[in-house]
């Protein structure tokens, strides 16, 4: 992995997306699908923890202002 | 590399130890004597794993399971390879690879266990140090995709290609979006569910350009979700009043259709299922004992008496209460008295009779009052206007017939109740006047009884027909509830609310939309990225594998021109007088061999590799002369000069001996022999120049008694005289020998010594006698054949040889020492 770890430590700081970056840095501490995977259903689930809450706690979520 | 010991691998067996030359190791063996058993020890050592076992276990794991140790190997102790390196700092180091027997291997560098050689420089297997002959047109031949992969592991972006596929994965049928949570699954079902609901509305569409724009942005999304709510139940209200405020818009509207909850069957009082209950004979038992009362109040006579004495005692009431108030006679003792007011009250009809009449009345009263059908709760008959809208909103097969029969006999049987209920009043209200000693008209109250038994039993019939009501109401309920609920703006009013209030599984579909979009753009970053680096690569590599091939193949119209890479594939392409086509198809096998020996001479040497030396296993055996001759000439000579160690095998003495002439005088060259293989494994020698090897063996063999040696002498001077002439033939003239010159004839060998330049031509007749006389005595149909030359026969034509090559010693490149 020397060389290719260098080429995506290379691409990981080309990336501007900081999913991009985290799945580049899931892959270079675990190379492989599963840890590809696994870094996509763990930014998933927290994504969907931070929804819940706000929902659960009643401060947004809910629809806006309404259109015009 | 300095030297490589094998134990137990491959074609070893016993341990042999292999040393190679600083600069140019040769190393000549027939076909099975073991040379490519080294390559392969020294690519095992290396990387754990050979190519051709990669190769093969494609084909089939099974045969080649357990073909890394040595058939014989009886595991005494672990295989290994050992080699000794200078690094590129000049320090010496060990690097030994163990193997288990499950295939399984332990590396150490120098004695410390490391799990690759990252150590040494050596991060990846791209740059791989060996050539080997029946790899070359592996690349060539395999298809654009293979190749792409192959040429991509060997400029170093295997890894990476690795990476792209995993990330194309994600993306794929098999990927994340079957494997994310559930809890994302499920919302965007809910996504789709509710976008497809809400194409069914005029009123939605702005709502569904919304949930259909991508990205989707739910804030933008809830915006229009909010207009659309206050729309509908006509004002904007606080988020957690919205809920409640669509349901009651939704059952408003349903009402508006059918008001079925209007048609919901009561619960039944205490007293009126009491009423019903055949064994209860409360109020029938009060009823008897009122109309007993009432026939023994017919008495008049007793009743008269009793009254007047009541009268009676009270107009004696006052000062003279002794005195009695109709004869004024003191005849009212307290003992007659008593005896009056016991006589009146055992009168019939008289004082507590009635009280207790009054009070069974009361009773009755109010236990009837309970019983009213016009206290019970009302059930409404639905109106002909409300059958003819149940009718049209149900389907035909729906139970409405037994509810409205149900209905229709539920009503009726309520108009029973009243009805008896209305006779029961009337009886009762007879009664009550009669106990007050009036006499009503028509006097009914001897009835009460019988009335009252009639109310029971119309009640009885009523609760069964409210049995039979209820559960009819229940059966048609669901349907109509279904059909309600489905009904224009009270769907959509629930629509609202179902939007409403899973509005946070929009949100989280919105997110994981989001996350398949960002895959999609990380895949095309990735493939960019990686086209991009094939780019950069394959200028610097392209034209290094060009150079290696222009060095084979220089000037040639027909030949390799470029590699152009694609997205999965690479191209070879080839010009043909200046058309481009496609090379495997249409390159010769030999322009293909050449490209196959650029392609891996391009990734394993060069500034990306850490090591100095490489391995060329057979190279030139299925060339031409001319592409042989480039190879020896350009190829070792841009490597050796290049400054690499260079270990060349083959089974070719003529291309062994040609770079061996080639070389020797500017290298020191290193020589090795692959002899007969054996069980334990194979014969290898060191070896000198084989010019000076052949006439040793000449002269040490002539002097012997024994007939088969100096047989031997006389095979070994041939040998020599031929060899002297296609080396001194190569060395002044750079060319290889002519397959045509195969064929040892002295005319032949003749021509080529007199395209020598700087041949004496004087020194041509030693070696045409030396020729003649062992001609003479090889060639089985000669008659001279059958003897062997004696020692004084051989001696002197060795001697001229000697002579003849202490000559020719500087321009045969023979170091003076060797020669002697």
């Amino acid at each position: 992995m020397g060389i290719v770890s260098g080429l995506l430590t290379e691409f990981r700081d080309l990336v501007s997306d900081p999913f991009h970056k985290g799945l580049v840095e899931a892959y270079l501490e675990s190379p492989g699908y599963e840890a590809l995977l696994n870094e996509c259903k763990r930014t998933m689930e927290a994504r969907i923890d931070e929804i819940e809450t706000t929902h659960r706690t009643g401060n947004a979520g809910l629809p806006g202002q309404a259109d015009g | 590399m300095r030297q490589l010991t094998v134990q137990g691998m491959r074609g070893f067996r016993d341990r042999q130890t292999v040393s190679f030359g600083q600069v140019l190791t040769l190393v000549l063996g027939a076909n099975g004597t073991g040379k490519t058993s080294l390559v392969e020890a020294l690519e095992w050592l290396l990387y754990g794993r050979t190519a051709r076992r990669e190769r093969g276990e494609g084909l089939s794991k099974q045969e080649y399971k357990g073909s890394y140790a040595n058939v014989h190997w009886d595991w005494h102790e672990r295989p290994f390879v050992e080699a000794v390196v200078d690094a590129a700092d000049g320090t010496e180091h060990t690097v030994r690879r163990e193997l288990s027997k499950d295939e399984s291997s332990d590396l150490y560098v120098d004695g410390e266990p490391r799990p690759d050689l990252s150590v040494l420089g050596v991060l990846s297997e791209f740059a791989k140090p060996l050539v080997m002959q029946h790899a070359l047109q592996d690349f060539i031949h395999s298809q654009p995709k293979q190749r792409y992969r192959a040429l991509s592991s060997m400029l170093g972006l295997e890894g990476l290609i690795r990476f792209r596929d995993d990330v194309d994965k994600l993306q794929g049928t098999a990927g994340y979006a079957t494997s994310k949570p559930n809890r994302a699954t499920e919302a965007r079902a809910f996504l789709a569910h509710l976008l497809a609901e809400a194409r069914t509305y005029a009123a939605a569409g702005r709502l569904v350009e919304s949930l259909q724009q991508r990205p989707l942005s739910a804030q933008d999304a809830s915006r229009v979700l909010r207009g659309l709510v206050v729309a509908a139940i006509g004002a904007d209200l606080p988020d957690e009043a919205v809920p409640e405020a669509l349901r009651d818009a939704q059952a408003a509207r349903a009402r508006e259709v059918v008001d079925w909850d209007a048609y919901r069957p009561h619960a039944l009082t205490d007293p009126v299922l009491q009423m019903a209950c055949p064994d209860s004979r409360s109020e029938a038992d009060l009823a008897h004992q009122l109309v007993e009362y009432l026939q023994g109040a017919g008495d008049e006579v007793g009743r008269v008496l009793a009254e007047f004495y009541r009268m009676g005692l009270q107009l004696r009431e006052g000062p003279d209460s002794d005195r009695c108030p109709f004869c004024h006679a003191r005849t009212l003792t307290a003992e007659r008295t008593a005896e009056i007011e016991a006589a009146a009250d055992a009168a019939t009809g008289g004082g507590q009779a009635q009280e207790a009449a009054a009070t069974r009345l009361g009773e009755l009263r109010k236990r009837l009052s309970a019983a009213d059908p016009d206290s019970w709760p009302a059930v409404e008959c639905p109106s002909d206007e409300a059958w003819e809208r149940l009718t049209a909103l149900l389907p035909p097969e729906a139970p409405l017939p037994q509810f409205r029969s149900a209905a229709t006999a539920l009503q009726r049987q309520r108009d029973e109740c009243q009805k008896a209920y209305g006779q029961v009043t009337a009886a009762l209200t007879h009664v009550e006047q009669r106990v007050a000693g009036l006499a009503p008209a028509e006097d009914v109250s001897n009835e009460l009884p019988t009335r009252i038994e009639a109310l029971a039993s119309a009640v009885r019939a009523y609760v069964a027909a409210l049995d039979t009501y209820r559960s009819a109401f229940n059966g048609l309920s669901p349907g109509v509830s279904e059909t309600l609920s489905s009904q224009g703006e009270v769907r959509y009013l629930g629509f609202l609310l179902e939007a409403w209030e899973r509005w946070s599984d929009v949100e989280i579909a919105a997110q994981d939309i989001a996350l398949e979009e960002s895959l999609g753009r990380f895949r095309a970053e990735v493939r960019e990225f990686i086209e991009e680096k094939q780019k950069e690569m394959l200028a610097t590599r392209g034209s290094e594998i060009k150079g290696w091939y222009d060095l084979l193949n220089p000037d040639e119209l027909v030949a390799f021109s470029r590699i152009q890479p694609a997205t999965d594939a690479l191209q070879i392409l080839a010009a043909s007088y200046g058309e481009e086509m496609q090379a495997a198809p249409n390159l010769s096998a030999s322009h293909l061999n050449c490209l196959g020996l650029a392609v891996h001479l391009g990734c394993a040497v060069g500034g990306h590799t850490p090591f100095r030396f490489v391995l060329i296993d057979d190279p030139v055996q299925s060339m031409d002369d001319h592409h042989a001759q480039r190879f020896i000439q350009g190829v070792l000579g841009k490597l050796l000069g290049d400054g690499h160690q260079v270990i060349v095998m083959t089974h070719l003495e003529r291309v062994h001996d040609h770079i061996d002439a080639r070389y020797r005088r500017a290298h020191n060259v290193y020589r090795l022999r692959f002899e007969a293989h054996h069980p334990e494994g194979p014969t290898i020698t060191e070896a000198g120049p084989r010019l000076v090897e052949l006439l040793q063996q000449a002269q040490k063999c002539s002097e012997a008694t024994n007939e088969s040696y100096r047989h031997e002498a006389v095979l070994s001077l041939r040998q020599f005289v031929e060899r002297f002439v296609k080396d001194l033939f190569q060395v002044t003239t750079g060319q290889l020998i002519p397959r045509a010159y195969e064929s040892e004839s002295w005319p032949r060998l003749r021509r080529l010594l007199l395209r020598c330049p700087g041949f004496d031509v004087a020194d041509e007749g030693p070696l045409e006698h030396a020729h003649e006389f062992t001609s003479s005595h090889l060639h089985e149909d000669d008659a001279a054949a059958a003897r062997v030359p004696g020692p004084h026969e051989i001696r002197p034509h060795v001697e001229s040889m000697q002579k003849l090559i202490a000559k020719y010693a500087d321009q045969l490149g023979l170091d003076a020492d060797e020669v002697q």
